[in-house]
């Protein structure tokens, strides 16, 4: 319900210089803001509702990805080894402990390794909606193929939407950036071409990276997430 | 009077069909009660039941009960334990949370939401008390691993706990690391301590606990002498360093000339940070030398990193060992090799579901299998219990008697004294 | 030190400037003002090279995008083939003018928002959040104690590994990841038993840590807040490069403003983390 909320206001953060509102000078500055506020108070009132458990493996599973982000640095193209554990927690803790994970892993993994930038309120709620994903998927489709699946779609989707923020920086150039007043099929026509140019191929080596790493890593990642989740049960005799 | 009680307390963690603890009937009281025993014999799940991490935080089915300081231990988390028990882990390296040590101390009172002008008070007081107020404002990723433990300590201290438990708070560390955790002890009301290394420390307790099997009992047995050495006949160079400068941020040790032979066993001692394993990850090839050369016999090297349960994660205990045989191309069995280590029992098991003891016993099979003609073992006996440690023992007597050349790094005089043909000291940048 | 919301209120000035209008003076001040923060003020250890390397690539990239996919204007300069997807056509000075602000608006919003990251202990921020978000800056800045161990763990592994007879490539990746992905949970369950074992979680929360506000961190915050006041009073003039260039300018309000910025400089030293 939170990430729901926060969701939304993720989408207005996201298309509102598209809407044709009269921009403000400051509106920028303060959409970033404003976004990162939303962000920290949602993930704040969703983690209250956690169990210290759970609430410790989401910082520690932040904590993994920065790490991994440390060590690999960056991958070929747009693969990220961070996507892989967002999938896994989504899929084996449900949608809102994966959107959790997504955005707090690029939160502290920006904090690790010196990489906050005015992107940062964009990519973690990408990051939560990756993990969130995930966790519908593993609602109604528990099996190792659906997350592969689910992981090719988001390593496009993710690339997509965070361009809707890119994009906004070409405000007002004709032919590649958004123009105000046009009809929306040109719109959409003009940032496919920006998609196309900017980002396709970067996004597939995500997209596959993801496949790749949950066909490989999954199995024992999601049996050890499984093993944790068994410590929730405590039988009293 | 007794602070903590357990009554016919059986635990079994999630999924497993055999209890960690069986029938546990154990009144604790003022003084220090030692508790030794086995890895895997349940020691980890009795200490924890006093702050109810057993079974609040590990699930799973439990039978009994049991009272910490006029508290159910059923009925109350965790987190209100926490007021009247403190514990320290074996971990140094995941236990502490704060960037600085002042505020590492603190984080217990934080959680009681105690003023700020009380926290400073305790704080220093508990700093003081484990002689590590110069400590105060270093960061926590700067300490050393007994200098973590120490903290560590302090901040279970600051929160003045009827009861202090540690879970072998001292066996990932060096001598003096280990030295000034135990004596800060000391002036404790009441402590609970799970330690294999007993040295100088059974004079202390009031109390010696032994758990094995989940059970129980009084005393401990102490640990039977070392069998006599072999004498050895070391043969032809095995390896040798020639000039050698080494370090992995500029040179650590310079102008190192040493020779080793087939079948010799030599040991590394010398203090954390002395150059121990910048030697070894040299003569493994892993670091490449500064300056000089490093010659090699031809064969395999078996190289056992600290902390070598980290490199499992094969789905059992015996395809760990399979993989190494299969990668060095060698006739060894298996079984051989996980007879020698006791894992007999424990082949078909995950590896990661054992205890840490047991883990670095599967890890030490699953890297000197496979006829090594060089083995390197880094710390080989930490954390480990006396019978596996006399296992690894006699695994270095073969190695060496099959032509072997064997370098261990170590703080174990016991083990220097039953294996080590020659004795170096690491120590500022020179060997000795 | 300086204190963590004094540098939030510089970025968040920054970030006013940069992105709030389109005339390249400011953008170009802003982006100074900010690498000269970065660069003078930043904490030990940190590595800037990445960063500025990714930044100058990011400028470039934005201003090659828009010559290629933006024909308009007048100056054309060249002539790509028509059978050309989405490139053909004319490029013109005023579509790489137009990219070239377009991207310095880009870097300006990094530098401002980067000093947050790179001038400040990352604990530290988590530290300085507001009161009710205290239990997961907790529980986050305790995770941040793990990355150094984890990532120093990834490289043990690798090695010891390696002389076990593995070799990089693709199908022996998991050889590798994961006895890093399994220890890395295990720690951090570990850390969570830590955390529990010290009565974390449920209940409110004191902070021990305290981050003293001196007058210089006033200094900087008041900088800011007149620099905003400044250019929301009298906006920049506005730049256009479409339908034909028009020259840059600036008026006294838009540079004293970012003037303004450069106050950390002066103000603070650089933060020295104890060794």
């Amino acid at each position: 319900m939170i990430v729901a909320l926060a969701s939304l206001a993720g989408v207005a953060l996201f298309l509102w210089p598209y809407l044709g509102l009269g921009p403000f000078p400051a509106a920028p500055a303060l959409a970033v803001a404003g976004g990162a506020v939303v962000l920290l108070a949602a993930i704040e009132a969703a983690a209250r509702r956690l169990d210290t458990r759970l609430l410790a493996l989401l910082a520690a599973l932040a904590a993994v990805d920065a790490a991994l982000r440390l060590v690999l640095v960056t991958g070929i193209g747009g693969f990220s080894p961070i996507f892989f554990l967002i999938l896994c927690a989504g899929f084996v803790f449900g949608p809102t402990f994966g959107f959790l994970t997504g955005a707090t892993a690029l939160l502290v993994s920006a904090l690790a390794t010196g990489g906050v930038g005015p992107w940062l309120p964009y990519q973690m709620f990408g990051a939560g909606w990756v993990g969130m994903f995930a966790g519908l998927v593993g609602l109604r489709w528990h099996s190792l193929p659906a997350l592969a699946v689910a992981g090719l779609l988001s390593g496009f989707a993710f690339g997509l939407v965070l361009d809707l923020w890119d994009w906004s920086y070409l405000r007002g150039a004709p032919g590649a950036g958004f123009t105000p007043g046009l009809p929306p099929a040109a719109v959409i026509a003009a940032f496919g071409r920006f998609y196309l140019v900017t980002s396709a191929l970067y996004d597939a080596f995500r997209a596959f990276g993801n496949v790749l790493m949950v066909l490989l890593l999954g199995p024992p990642v999601l049996a050890a997430m499984q093993r944790l989740k068994a410590r929730f049960t405590l039988v009293v005799e | 009077m007794a602070i903590a009680s357990l009554r016919g307390l059986s635990y079994w963690y999630p999924g497993q069909a055999r209890p960690a603890l069986a029938e546990v009937d154990l009144e604790v009281g003022d003084g220090l009660t030692l508790v030794a025993g086995p890895s895997g014999g349940g020691k980890s799940s009795l200490l924890r039941c006093f702050n109810g991490l057993v079974p609040h935080f590990y699930g799973g089915r439990i039978k009994g009960g049991g009272e910490v300081a006029g508290l159910d231990l059923l009925t109350t988390p965790t987190r209100r334990l926490a007021r009247a028990v403190g514990f320290v882990f074996q971990n140094p390296e995941a236990q502490l949370v704060s960037p600085v040590v002042e505020g590492e101390v603190a984080f217990g009172l934080e959680n009681l939401a105690m003023p700020r002008r009380e926290m400073r008070r305790r704080v220093e007081a508990a700093l003081s008390a484990v002689g590590g107020l110069a400590l105060r404002q270093r960061r926590v990723t700067t300490l050393s691993g007994g200098e973590r433990q120490l903290v560590a300590l302090a901040s279970v201290l600051a929160m003045e706990p009827r009861l202090v438990v540690l879970d072998e708070p001292t066996s990932q560390l060096d001598p003096e690391g280990a030295a000034a955790v135990i004596g800060a002890l000391a002036g404790l009301p009441s402590v609970v301590l799970a330690e294999h290394r007993l040295d100088g420390l059974a004079a202390l307790a009031t109390r010696q606990l032994t758990v094995e099997e989940g059970r129980v009992r009084e005393g401990i047995s102490t640990s039977r002498a070392p069998e006599p050495r072999r004498p050895r006949a070391p043969g032809g160079v095995a390896w040798r360093l020639e000039g050698v400068a080494a370090g992995p941020a500029g040179p650590l040790l310079a102008g190192i000339d040493l020779v080793g032979r087939e079948g010799e066993v030599v040991a590394l001692t010398g203090p954390n940070g002395g150059g121990k394993t910048t030697l070894l990850r040299t003569l493994a090839g892993l670091l490449k030398p500064l300056a000089g050369r490093v010659i090699r016999r031809s064969g395999r090297t078996a190289y056992l990193p600290q902390d070598p349960g980290v490199l499992l994660h094969r789905p059992t205990v015996r395809a760990e060992v399979e993989l190494t045989l299969r990668r060095s191309g060698s006739g060894e069995l298996a079984q051989v090799v996980l007879g020698e280590m006791g894992l007999l029992e424990l082949a078909g098991r995950y590896p990661r579901d054992l205890s840490a003891g047991e883990r670095q016993r599967a890890a030490i099979a699953a890297v000197v299998a496979g006829s090594p003609a060089l083995a390197l073992l880094d710390e080989p006996t930490r954390g480990m219990d006396p019978a596996a440690a006399r296992r690894l023992r006699d695994v270095v007597d073969r190695l060496a008697g099959e032509g072997c050349a064997v370098v261990l790094a170590t703080h174990d005089r016991e083990l220097v004294e039953a294996v080590a043909d020659r004795v170096l000291t690491v120590s500022g940048g020179e060997v000795r | 030190m300086p204190n963590p919301r004094a540098v939030a209120a510089w970025s968040l000035a920054g970030l006013v400037l940069a992105a709030g209008w389109s005339n390249p003076l400011t953008r170009l001040l802003v982006a100074l003002s900010g690498l000269a923060f970065v660069g003078l003020r930043h904490r030990r250890g940190v590595r800037l090279r990445g960063v500025l390397f990714f930044l100058a690539a990011a400028w470039a990239g934005t201003a090659l995008l828009n010559v290629l996919l933006s024909h308009l204007g007048n100056d054309v300069f060249l002539t790509l083939p028509g059978w050309l997807p989405l490139a053909g056509g004319t490029l013109t000075l005023e579509a790489l003018a137009y990219g070239l602000v377009a991207g310095l608006g880009l870097v300006a919003t990094v530098l401002t928002v980067l000093p947050l990251s790179v001038c400040l202990e990352p604990q530290d921020l988590l530290v300085a959040l507001p009161g009710p978000l205290h239990r997961t800056g907790a529980a986050l800045s305790a995770s941040l104690n793990l990355v150094p161990g984890i990532a120093r763990g990834y490289l043990a592994i690798q090695e010891a590994q390696r002389m076990r007879g593995w070799r990089p490539g693709l199908r022996s990746l998991p050889e590798v990841m994961i006895p890093a992905l399994l220890t890395a949970m295990e720690d951090s369950i570990q850390l969570a038993e830590a955390m529990e074992a010290r009565g974390y979680g449920g209940g409110p929360r004191t902070s021990y840590a305290s981050q003293p506000w001196t007058w210089r961190d006033s200094g900087v915050a008041l900088g800011a807040l007149a620099a905003v006041g400044l250019v929301l009073a009298q906006p920049p003039p506005t730049w256009l490069a479409y339908p034909a260039l028009t020259p840059p300018a600036l008026n006294l309000a838009g540079l004293a403003a970012c003037l303004l910025l450069l106050l950390p400089v002066f103000l603070w030293r650089s933060p020295a983390s104890a060794a």
